[in-house]
């Protein structure tokens, strides 16, 4: 692949730096940064509410942009919800399912998630009183427990990751869902897709979950939003999460009624000039060969774990099989997450240290805190080499 | 040479003073900067307000351990008012660092627990 010819479309990817930390967030395409300028400039007014040109060139691109990212996944477009970010998304389904978990139910999820898909179920479950199995991450395997073993007919959510932000492992999500349907076709299954997006096809009608979570920074587009898909039935079925202008069909002095979804979900002005550079940058990986795109991002990955495998006192997290995205942890015994971070940083070489927002796999694990490269079809082999090296000058300058 | 990871600072890392536990102290605190990993465990004897001997356990970053022992090391005969009265930019003049705002906090983690522990302290009394 000519990496090279991609990188001159990533403006910031100019400034000599070595941009390790892509689960965090992606650099934007110059057609991406360029589509905020072209929609203030020509298009901008509130879409859905005004009778005059720019409103309505508003209306039309928030449509289109529906459309774009409801092909991308598969989905119908009024299965797409706008929201500000995966987190507002998992919020807004733990407020929405309320009605469907009681305290004779329970809910599951696991030790690989990220907080934003594990705390809100924590939270739910303690107000409705119901119990939070969280399926097991087994270190040596690499793998996620098996989820028979916590489904039941008192299971009402389950919610895991189609990515771990730490190891990168992909759970066997068709298989996963098979399996709970099996036990208990009542369930509801949600997954969080916000590392997937950018490294696997996700098709929802193929995977069959409920819902489906993301965020458009993490696949090229501005942060500021994200999509909840949710099959129709369902969406019709639960409660609006945020309450005001734009979702509601009529308002009574002490009586409302909600509008269609997906409007239903959406109250309040939407982000669409961040909507519209969201379907720009969907439509930049489209004009994109992305077998090739993924070919290359293993390529990179194997390329990496074999390079790090060459590093003493090194340990990989996971990676015991292939089922696995280009994201890595790594633990160097004699030196600490923050301390190589820090050094990579003086090199421009942007890595990052900490626990990712993920303290149940942590504290499983029984360390605090890990190293964490994550690759995207930008970046380079001599990038990996130049983290390899400042892991060597990091030992150095710490340990003499 | 590196000015973040100076000779002083990484001497502090690797041999740290006033490393190890006080039995029965008057002041003890854990406190942890979770984002990083950093984590220590405060010990202090007084004499009549004065600390008489300061000790803490813990692991994490270069910046936040040899903060500690060098921090301890200060504190050693003060009285809690002065510890209370510790600023961020005296525990920075102290071990003569410029930091990010990121790495501030390790560097503050240690002065933090210590002063939590005496609040605690102050609370009981």
């Amino acid at each position: 692949m000519k990496v090279e010819k991609i990188r001159k479309e990533f403006p910031l990817l100019k400034n000599k730096i070595v941009y390790l930390d892509n689960s965090a967030t992606t650099q934007k395409p110059e057609s991406v940064i360029a589509t905020f300028k072209k929609y203030y400039e020509t298009s901008n007014g509130n879409a859905h509410r005004g009778l005059y040109s720019v409103s309505q060139a508003a209306t039309k691109i928030l449509d289109e942009s529906r459309e774009t990212v409801a092909d991308f996944i598969n989905a119908e477009k009024d299965e797409i919800i706008f929201t500000k970010s995966a987190t507002e998304g998992f919020n807004l389904l733990a407020y929405a399912l309320e009605s469907e978990v009681g305290r004779w139910n329970h809910i599951i999820t696991t030790e690989l998630e990220h907080h934003s898909n594990y705390v809100p179920w924590q939270q739910l479950a303690k107000k409705s009183q119901a119990e939070l199995k969280v399926v097991k991450y087994n270190s040596k395997s690499g793998e996620l427990d098996d989820f028979s073993k916590y489904v039941t007919k008192k299971t009402a959510i389950v919610t895991f990751t189609l990515m771990s932000n730490v190891t990168g492992l992909i759970p066997n999500a068709k298989e996963i869902i098979k399996k709970v349907k099996s036990e208990n076709d009542k369930a509801i299954i949600i997954v969080d897709a916000s590392q997937a997006i950018a490294h696997i096809d996700i098709d929802v009608k193929e995977l069959d979950a409920d819902f489906v979570v993301f965020s458009a920074h993490k696949i090229y587009g501005p942060a500021g939003v994200g999509v909840v898909y949710g099959k129709k039935a369902l969406l019709e079925k639960i409660k609006p999460f945020l309450f005001g202008g734009n979702m509601i069909k009529d308002v009574k002095e002490f009586e409302s009624t909600w509008a269609e979804v997906p409007d239903k979900y959406e109250a309040g002005t939407l982000d669409v000039a961040g909507i519209y550079a969201f379907a720009e940058a969907l439509r930049f990986l489209n004009s994109q060969d992305s077998e090739e795109l993924r070919a290359y991002e293993d390529e990179l990955k194997d390329y990496a774990l074999s390079k790090l495998k060459e590093v003493d006192h090194l340990t990989v997290l996971g990676h015991t099989s292939k089922n696995y995205g280009p994201i890595i942890s790594i633990l160097i015994t004699d030196l600490h997450p923050h301390d190589l971070a820090e050094i990579c940083a003086r090199d421009n070489v942007c890595v990052r240290a900490g626990h990712h927002c993920a303290q149940p796999l942590m504290r499983s694990l029984e360390i605090v805190a890990t190293t964490r490269i994550s690759l995207s079809f930008y970046n380079e082999k001599k990038e990996i080499d130049k983290f390899v090296e400042c892991i060597k000058k990091a030992r150095k300058i710490i340990n003499g | 040479m590196d000015e973040l990871y100076r000779e002083v600072l990484l001497d502090h890392y690797k041999n740290p003073h006033n490393k190890g536990v006080i039995l029965r102290p008057n002041i003890h605190k854990e406190d942890s900067n979770p984002l990083c990993g950093d984590m220590v465990e405060i010990f202090i004897r007084l004499n009549e307000e004065k600390i008489e001997n300061i000790t803490f356990e813990g692991k994490g970053c270069v910046i936040s351990q040899a903060s500690a022992s060098m921090l301890t090391d200060e504190l050693k005969g003060k009285t809690l008012k002065d510890v209370q009265s510790m600023t961020r930019e005296d525990l920075l003049d102290l071990i003569g660092l410029q930091l990010t705002p990121a790495r501030i906090k390790c560097a503050m983690l240690p002065l933090t627990a210590i002063k939590k522990g005496i609040i605690d302290y102050e609370a009981k009394k």
